[in-house]
């Protein structure tokens, strides 16, 4: 690098794009406009100034009264009364109160609930445990007429059915 | 006015917020005024904006941070209300923002706090033909000689772009004011 001062001629400092050009209208604009108007023409009332500063410390130092609202207005009534009432049929209402037994379902409506919900035979026979198709229960003990029996066996089984058990 | 840091303090302080607040008030009241007079034009309106941004002012010392100096963030303060209390006029009277400046200007024909000729009128007319930032960076630098520094973090616009647009907005006045 050559450090002989002689040899510097540019400072190095720059200027924005078309910055004379501007400056140049920037000055005239603001000079003619100040020539035709300088003052905006506005005024105060006398003493304002003097006046504002108590005014303004005055509202900031008055302490804003605390808004009292009565709960037993009639609006807040209606509103209380309103979710007293609600929260009282939640708990009341004999629809949303009933328990349900299985003595209290009739045998059709287990039947439909058990044909709706398409229960296979094997599902079925996981509801029962072998105690509760133990003879002293009467699952032996119920009789059935020869009849009866060829009757079902006719309409249910096929004979290759036989063949495979 | 002290160093800034300790005036903050002792704004913030309980036992010296009082007597701070009121040197603020002293120390800022006439330019903060000016500065809300330009943008809503009437004495009353200026009154109401400027004890609400010194109200303000007092209520939220205890937030600020002192990211920016007092003196822009109370300027943001008094700009922001005035613009509040001229869009809450327009949508009182149910007119545009435009038109409520135009009907102030009108007013001002009858103002007595408006001692302008019709010269000084007719500036006021050209100004409210600017858009919203124009007007401010107009009336900052034009009537309040506010630096361009200082207008920066005020309005939160670079240097650059407030210069620009004081040139356009100047131009443009020029051009309004002698077109008859």
């Amino acid at each position: 690098m050559n450090t002989n001062l002689n040899n510097i001629q540019d400072p190095g400092f720059k200027v924005p794009k078309d910055y004379f050009e501007h400056l140049e209208a920037s000055i005239i604009s603001h000079v003619n406009l100040k020539e035709k108007v300088s003052d905006p023409g506005f005024s105060v009332p006398k003493d304002y100034f003097k006046n504002i500063e108590n005014d303004i410390l005055t509202k900031v130092n008055k302490k804003e009264p605390v808004k009292v609202i009565s709960l037993f207005n009639k609006k807040n009534l209606i509103y209380i009364s309103g979710i007293a009432a609600a929260i009282l049929l939640l708990f009341n209402l004999p629809t949303l109160n009933t328990k349900v037994t299985y003595a209290s379902l009739s045998t059709e409506t287990v039947e439909d609930f058990i044909l709706n919900e398409d229960y296979s035979a094997n599902d079925l026979a996981t509801l029962f445990n072998d105690i509760d198709l133990l003879e002293e229960d009467g699952f032996n003990s119920i009789s059935f007429t020869d009849e009866a029996m060829q009757d079902y066996l006719n309409n249910n089984l096929e004979l290759n059915d036989l063949y495979t058990e | 006015m002290l160093n800034e840091t300790v005036f903050l303090q002792q704004l913030k302080s309980k036992n010296s917020k009082e007597q701070a607040f009121k040197e603020l008030v002293a120390q800022y009241k006439e330019r903060l005024y000016w500065h809300i007079r330009h943008i809503v034009k009437s004495h009353d309106d200026t009154d109401d904006v400027l004890q609400n941004t010194f109200i303000k002012v007092f209520k939220n010392i205890d937030n600020f941070k002192g990211d920016s100096k007092i003196y822009s963030w109370m300027y943001r303060i008094a700009t922001n209300e005035a613009i509040t209390h001229i869009n809450k006029n327009a949508k009182r009277l149910q007119i545009t923002n435009q038109e409520t400046q135009d009907l102030a200007i009108n007013n001002l024909q009858s103002d007595v706090y408006f001692e302008g000729n019709e010269i000084q009128l007719k500036l006021q007319e050209a100004i409210a033909t600017l858009p919203e930032k124009q007007q401010l960076v107009f009336n900052m630098k034009y009537f309040q000689n506010i630096k361009y520094k200082d207008m920066s973090e005020i309005l939160e616009t670079s240097e650059g772009a407030l210069k620009a647009s004081y040139h356009i907005a100047t131009k443009k006045i020029e051009d309004y004011l002698t077109k008859d």
